[in-house]
């Protein structure tokens, strides 16, 4: 069962990579003596989206930028589109004591960033700049010590054409 | 239903689906810190934080509420005292300035002035003895007063001399030159009625010599904070010795009178006596 299970997984993989080309046979007896080629061809859409790995918020500062958003490279299907997501902001808290957080916001531009969206019109190289943004009653009231936080950015993939 | 799971899974590979790719966390990092810079500009005085003379910076536990001293030198006085470029002369009691519990890095500058001269020139012989709180004498230490210095015996006993009128900055340091105790006392104005200690309108001990005090017993104590009180102060000038009647003195001429009428008295009713005797 699991040899004749592997073997139908490897013709799946065979079959995806290979696009079999059917032919028709045309005589002198075939009515009407035209042939008609259908010819298909299908790329997958790729995309590279640069998220910042790590970044240092300096001390007493309000607006700190922790780098950006990268929509480097795309090769989108018509109206797809890739959506980066903030899903999750841990809150800044001291190694020590985590009891002891710093509140802070993380912002485009003016505005809370909750997610940005790039789509075939999206040039190449395109960034979204974010900063954690502190006020500064908070950082008076902050305690000495060291802090951390992590951000989960989630990327998805949409193609409103895609066969269900 | 193996073989259709099987095929399904062949599907799947095949054709794909839209799933969304979780990206790795971004790490955030900030360090706050434990202490902040203070810049110190005080030329014309010194200015002391925990006992100790700051430079030309201080480090300073953040949160923490700074009690610094301010002390000009002799012949100066506070002018005025700027914290973060405001102006906080007014906050400063008997030469101590408290500032706000530190969250980032500050600046203090003091600006002295000269002082005025006294009145009169006149100067006064000052000593005492040094006490902490607990009533235990200090000796060893070292007291400044107007710029004055002298260090305690074993008795914490000290004197200095030709203190001037006006307010002084009273100084103590131990033998390590850490400053213990600091405080302001005025010398004010002649009282007629004698010496007599009181306090000013800022607080400050004003002590008010009598007309002929020349030398002045004042007793310190450092309280439990650094700040230095008065205890007592005494008038010592020693009297000056009797010199007996002189020429042109006629402030004992009513007790002569008083011996000559007497001794006139007595010689008049011998005489009679006498004679009465002769004849008889």
């Amino acid at each position: 069962m699991k040899k004749m299970l592997s073997g139908v997984l490897t013709a799946a993989l065979c079959l995806s990579m290979a696009v079999p080309a059917f032919a028709q046979e045309i005589s002198r007896d075939t009515d009407p003596n035209t042939g008609i080629t259908t010819l298909t061809a299908s790329k997958a859409a790729t995309y590279v989206v640069v998220i910042p790995e790590k970044a240092e918020i300096a001390f007493d500062t309000e607006v700190n930028s922790i780098g950006g958003i990268e929509y480097k490279e795309g090769n989108l299907e018509p109206d797809a589109y890739v959506t980066v997501t903030l899903s999750e902001q841990t809150p800044l808290a001291n190694d020590v004591d985590n009891s002891y957080t710093i509140p802070y916001e993380i912002r485009s531009g003016e505005e809370a960033f909750e997610a940005v969206t790039y789509d075939e019109s999206t040039a190449p190289g395109t960034k979204t700049p974010l900063t954690a943004n502190i006020t500064k009653e908070a950082w008076e009231a902050s305690k000495s010590g060291d802090y951390t936080a992590t951000l989960t950015f989630s990327i998805a993939y949409t193609n409103p054409h895609a066969q269900p | 239903m193996k073989k259709l799971i099987g095929f399904l899974c062949a599907a799947l590979l095949v054709y794909g689906v839209n799933v969304p790719a979780l990206a790795e966390g971004t790490e955030l990092t900030v360090s706050v810190p434990e202490q902040h810079m203070v810049s110190i500009e005080s030329e014309g005085g010194r200015i002391i934080a925990d006992g100790r003379a700051c430079g030309d910076t201080a480090e300073v536990e953040r949160h923490k509420e700074q009690v610094y001293w301010i002390l000009p030198d002799a012949g100066k006085v506070l002018e005025s005292l700027l914290y973060n470029g405001e102006d906080v002369t007014d906050q400063v009691k008997n030469g101590v300035f408290t500032a706000p519990a530190l969250v980032r890095d500050a600046a203090l500058t003091a600006v002295y002035a000269d002082a005025p001269a006294p009145p009169d020139g006149k100067t006064y012989y000052i000593s005492g003895t040094v006490t902490n709180a607990n009533g235990s004498l200090l000796p060893g230490v070292t007291v400044e007063i107007g710029g004055k210095t002298d260090e305690t015996d074993e008795n914490g006993r000290f004197d200095v001399t030709a203190v001037p009128l006006g307010t002084q900055t009273v100084v103590i340091t131990d033998g390590d030159g850490n400053v213990i105790g600091h405080g302001e006392i005025t010398i004010g104005q002649e009282n007629d009625t004698g010496l007599m200690l009181t306090v000013d309108e800022n607080g400050t001990p004003l002590v008010k010599p009598g007309p002929d005090t020349e030398n002045i017993s004042l007793e310190l104590v450092i309280g439990t904070d650094g700040s230095i009180a008065v205890k007592s102060a005494v008038d010592i000038t020693p009297e000056p010795p009797d010199p007996g009647p002189q020429t042109g003195d006629d402030s004992t001429l009513l007790i002569w009178s008083i011996v000559l009428l007497i001794c006139s008295g007595i010689s008049l009713s011998v005489l009679p006596a006498k004679k009465k005797t002769k004849i008889e």
